[in-house]
């Protein structure tokens, strides 16, 4: 079948979509809204776009339904994990915890890089002090910054350039996203 | 079928059979392989010449499935000795197809295999520490919707930051193996679905579609891309009528009749070798 889907400025969209959600998270800490339950979709678009050639394009309700997935997958393995802390009678959920429910849960191929990616956080932020006010940070940031990437990134205290160093299928990156 | 096959030819059908025949001899002298240099050769004249603005991409794919095909058809063709003449014709299509089928996962396999190389590789060389991008405190939020959620440790925001990364890319590389399938440039919905459908790991996410309008459209891809190893839907309209060639020939219409022409002179003039080669009547 052929489809032809109607060409947007996916960078203005991705973008305006970006602030939306930004102002859309005031700082009150009430319970868990509608625009809290997905991750923003101007960045699940430009994580989308590394696995997509660069001819190929990707329709909105494509974007709208992977944002749905990503926060469904977030909330499987973090059940999982909590369940496993309650039967062990830990309250604090960790890495550990959420690795192996992602095991469990048959996502095994995804244990090993991030096995080494939790290894290097600790190296790097291993301080549980700093962790705890990276995290207040992030918080804080998160609704008063205008980017989501920026705040994340400077809540960890990082500096240096901030890129997405994954080299496969010929990655597209927009500079005015960053 | 004897009778009718006799009474066909005293008709005067023979004689343009005969013309065909040496036409697909010219050819067949022309080009070392038999049946699979053919088609495309006749797919990519008719393409110029066809109006419509999507069917001269089947050509070009169906020439790249040819082109793959031959160096996987040919060993077993001389491996294998010359079967029966009436089931040879469908055997040969069934092959052509579990081949190109079977080919088709192997690089979908060979392409996920990679990225996940590709995964560990980026991980391993990380000289400093960096997050995706991606909010930590969304995802703190969407982990503590859940009720039975206490306290979380600092690392696991961040650590689910990459595991959402890797879930997205993973999907989306899947999502888009199902939009080639399909011979489009745009992932869509139905492809997000497909994926869901078909891959174990993410039988959680079924309740997430199923309340979606999409479904049958989604219904619709998956047995569009079943059906796109035939690259012909005349190939298996012929496949399916073979024994009775006069129906056949009756019911074609006139440009997948043109298109199928040569392969059937070829399978003919292999089933008169054969009766010449074995010294049998059938």
């Amino acid at each position: 079948m052929m489809m032809m889907d109607l060409g947007f400025l996916e960078g203005g969209a991705g973008m305006a979509d970006a602030g939306h959600d930004e102002s859309g998270s005031p700082p009150r800490s009430g319970g868990v809204r509608e625009q809290d339950r997905f991750l923003p979709i101007a960045n699940i678009s430009r994580i989308m776009k590394k696995a997509v050639p660069a001819n190929g394009k990707i329709a909105k309700d494509a974007k709208e339904t992977l944002q749905e997935c990503v926060s469904e997958f977030i909330s499987f393995v973090t059940s999982e994990a909590s369940d496993k802390c309650q039967k062990e009678k830990r309250k604090t959920i960790n890495g550990e915890d959420l690795l192996f429910a992602m095991g469990t849960l048959g996502f095994e191929e995804y244990v090993d890089p991030l096995k080494i990616y939790l290894h290097k956080y600790r190296e790097v932020i291993g301080d549980s002090k700093l962790s705890s006010k990276a995290g207040d940070g992030s918080v804080k940031k998160d609704t008063i910054g205008p980017h989501s990437g920026a705040s994340s990134s400077s809540a960890q205290g990082m500096v240096g350039a901030y890129t997405q160093g994954m080299g496969y299928m010929q990655p597209q990156y927009h500079n005015g996203d960053t | 079928m004897e009778s009718k096959s006799a009474y066909g030819g005293a008709i005067g059908v023979w004689t343009p059979m005969r013309e065909s025949w040496g036409s697909a001899s010219a050819v067949t002298s022309a080009r070392p392989f038999v049946t699979n240099n053919v088609i495309p050769a006749i797919w990519s004249r008719i393409a110029p010449s066809l109006p419509p603005s999507p069917l001269p991409r089947r050509p070009r794919s169906a020439l790249a499935h040819c082109r793959a095909s031959p160096a996987s058809v040919s060993p077993s063709a001389r491996a294998s000795p010359t079967p029966p003449s009436p089931r040879s014709p469908p055997h040969q299509h069934q092959q052509h197809a579990i081949q190109q089928v079977q080919q088709l996962q192997q690089q979908q396999k060979e392409q996920l295999q990679a990225f996940w190389a590709d995964q560990m590789a980026e991980v391993e060389q990380m000289t400093e520490f960096k997050l995706p991008n991606l909010p930590l405190a969304r995802i703190k939020k969407i982990m503590k919707a859940d009720e039975d959620v206490k306290m979380i440790a600092g690392e696991a925001p961040a650590l689910f930051a990459k595991a959402c990364e890797m879930f997205i890319l993973d999907m989306t590389l899947r999502s888009w193996q199902h939009t080639e399938e399909g011979r489009r440039r745009t992932l869509q919905r139905s492809d997000v679905e497909a994926v869901i459908k078909k891959t174990d790991i993410f039988d959680f996410l079924v309740d997430i579609i199923t309340d979606d309008k999409m479904k049958d459209d989604g219904m619709g891809s998956q047995a569009a891309s079943m059906v796109s190893p035939y690259t012909s839907g005349g190939m298996g309209f012929s496949f399916d009528l073979y024994p009775n060639q006069h129906h056949l020939a009756y019911m074609w219409p006139p440009q997948e009749q043109q298109e199928q022409w040569p392969p059937q002179e070829q399978q003919e003039q292999k089933q008169k070798q054969d009766s010449d080669g074995g010294g049998q009547d059938e």
